[in-house]
């Protein structure tokens, strides 16, 4: 069989089907048909690299090919779902905001949180969670998966990233939105929040403590929806948490010794000293999971 | 042997190529693999209810403790004292709001003393300082006393460009709608003792407003007002330096734009000694207000707001009730599931 005909099996299945087709060879004549077929794995050894070269994935030996399949093949896939899903539900969660805040700005484009604030979000601040989702995440053990072959269709029937899925996690990112910019705004709304009657003033105040708690149900929706906790996702999601706590002290400080964000001066402090804000941090990220948490269960 | 030799460089490259055997490398990391069962989740369930309940029945309970006395001047309660049967509000607007002043007495009773620590506000309804316009319109540098050109962002507040072409300081849209009314409290015919000090923010006191070197001449000669105010900036607190051109504390409080459009800011605290040694006592008391500031031609309302507080602030009992409903919430919920998952497991017991 020569290399163009091996291609064109390929190719007919490709076409007649609407299936998903891997093709796996060792020799450079298996190159053309590796090239065709949707996923291509070469078998690096004896008859040279040149299968290896073309392949997307390469294993030392054909007997690699179910634990590649039945184990790789489907925690990748679970993996990519998750974080896709994630990524967008944590930012449609923090956007979201905005919009009921322009119902409360007379629509005019003010802001809630603070631009850097805002910028550093996906760099910093929530950067680790999918990271962690997407690299360590694991339904169940290697040994499981290649014990129970039959694991292997829940990446095939698309179970784990579909319209209804997708729309599911939108929504409930709005929802979480609701539930974190209201009860926040309510909370805040009677203006003095210290036993020394000040007044907090500034929307940065309650971008702030809605931004702290947007930051704690992102971090642990990411912890919820993992299926496989290691030390490095524990890292991931406290660490995330720790990270905001200690840019918003350090950022309230630097005015004006650096030129930088004088809305922010002496945010921590107010911010820190509030017992509202303590108290809206155990009631509000917890309302916001309630519902997300039975339905886990 | 050729052979031999050559599977054994082979095996040699092979080894260098072969991943490292870590378990982070080999996905093996070990893991803590959490299932939510009901012998989890119930008790999560139970444990919140049972905690937020007496939270939220604690906070209730401190919220009601705190008093709060309002009164609406906007209009109809302040009628000018000078010109009759007008409010204060009409008569600012037949004057076509060119800086006439109206004041107006409103007589009240406390029925309740207010014992402790007594703050007094001005508050403002339908007036957006969080609009994004006016957010930006200030200029942080020269709040700092620093030399330099007003920034641009205080447009059209920046100088005073049909007059004399002085820089405004301070300049800014913030800055300009100061609110100026005064508002000042009598207990029968005695002065309430208050304090106009310790009302702004400690951090912005200490380091976001300091008044620039020679004051007096930067706000009478290089600079001019910004147009809606009648007094300069260093004509704000005169008798106390401290206290005075960017350094005032009500210039501070107005300056940190409010989060929503309807608001309160610290105007006064109660200064406790002789009669007002405990706080407010019952009785009749009487506001004078000097009417300065307009709001009726945006629907604005203002208000002087008498409060205590409590260990938490203000009179806020939204968070209380929220800890009870939750916390309800959480107890239906274990309550609802423990009999499901009670039944279930009847059901699931094998056939004797």
């Amino acid at each position: 069989v020569s290399p163009k005909q091996k291609a064109e099996v390929v190719e007919l299945i490709k076409r007649s089907t609407d299936d998903i087709t891997l093709a796996v060879g060792d020799g450079a004549n298996d190159v053309g048909m590796i090239q065709t077929a949707h996923v291509g794995v070469g078998i690096m050894g004896r008859e040279g690299v040149q299968a290896a070269c073309a392949s997307d994935y390469t294993i030392g030996q054909f007997r690699f090919l179910t634990k590649l399949l039945f184990v790789h093949g489907v925690w990748s896939y679970r993996r990519l779902c998750k974080v896709l899903l994630y990524s967008f539900y944590k930012n449609i969660c923090l956007y979201v905001m905005e919009l009921w805040f322009a119902f409360h700005n007379g629509f005019s484009g003010q802001i809630l949180f603070e631009r850097w604030t805002i910028a550093i979000y996906n760099v910093l601040f929530t950067a680790a969670p999918p990271m962690a989702l997407g690299l360590l995440d694991r339904c169940c053990s290697a040994e499981t998966m290649m014990r129970f072959p039959a694991m292997y269709k829940m990446s095939q029937n698309r179970s784990d990233f579909n319209i209804k899925v997708f729309w599911t996690w939108c929504l409930n990112a709005v929802y979480h939105s609701i539930i974190l910019y209201f009860m926040s705004y309510a909370m805040l709304r009677h203006d003095v929040v210290h036993s020394n009657g000040i007044v907090f003033g500034s929307h940065l105040f309650l971008g702030n403590c809605v931004y702290t708690y947007v930051i704690f149900v992102v971090c642990l929706k990411a912890g919820l929806e993992s299926d496989s906790w290691t030390f490095l996702t524990h890292i991931a999601i406290w660490g995330s948490i720790a990270s905001w706590f200690l840019f918003f002290i350090i950022y309230s400080n630097i005015w004006p010794t650096i030129p930088l964000a004088p809305e922010m001066r002496g945010m921590a402090k107010y911010v820190f000293s509030s017992l509202y804000f303590w108290l809206g941090l155990l009631l509000i990220p917890i309302t916001a999971l309630l519902a997300d948490f039975i339905y886990n269960w | 042997m050729p052979g031999q030799g050559e599977t054994e460089e082979d095996h040699e490259q092979q080894k260098s190529k072969k991943p490292a055997d870590t378990a982070f490398k080999q996905q093996r990391l070990p893991a803590w693999q959490p299932i939510i069962t009901a012998n989890t989740a119930l008790p999560v369930f139970l444990i919140i209810g049972l905690t937020f309940i007496p939270i939220g029945i604690v906070l209730v309970i401190t919220s009601e403790r705190v008093l709060e006395h309002d009164i609406d001047y906007t209009d109809t309660n302040c009628m000018s004292t000078t010109a009759a049967n007008t409010t204060c509000a009409q008569a600012l607007e037949n004057a076509n709001y060119t800086g006439q002043t109206c004041t107006c007495r409103i007589n009240f009773a406390l029925d309740k003393s207010f014992d402790g620590d007594v703050y007094f506000y001005y508050g403002l309804i339908n007036y957006y300082q969080n609009h994004r316009r006016y957010v930006r319109s200030r200029d942080d540098n020269q709040l700092l006393g620093k030399e330099g050109a007003a920034a641009s962002e205080c447009q059209p507040f920046q100088k005073n460009s049909t007059g004399s072409g002085k820089d405004y300081a301070p300049c800014g849209a913030i800055a300009n709608s100061k609110f100026n009314d005064t508002l000042s409290l009598l207990y029968g015919s005695e002065n309430v003792s208050v304090t106009n000090l310790g009302i702004a923010w400690s951090t912005d006191k200490a380091v976001k407003f300091k008044n620039p070197d020679n004051a007096s001449n930067y706000f009478s000669s290089t600079h001019d007002k910004p147009p809606n105010w009648k007094l300069s900036a260093w004509e704000l607190d005169e008798p106390n330096p401290e206290n005075n051109g960017y350094q005032n504390e009500d210039f501070i409080v107005w300056m940190r734009t409010a989060a929503m459009p309807t608001f309160r800011k610290l105007y006064r605290k109660l200064l406790r000694n002789s009669t007002f040694q405990n706080g407010l006592p019952k009785g009749d008391y009487t506001l004078v207000v000097t009417y300065n500031y307009p709001v009726t031609s945006f629907a604005g309302r203002k208000q002087f707001i008498i409060s205590t507080t409590s260990w938490m602030g203000g009179k806020n009992p939204f968070l209380g009730w929220s800890y009870i409903a939750v916390g309800i919430v959480c107890m239906i919920t274990f309550v609802v599931f423990f009999i499901l998952h009670k039944t279930w497991k009847i059901q699931n017991r094998p056939p004797m």
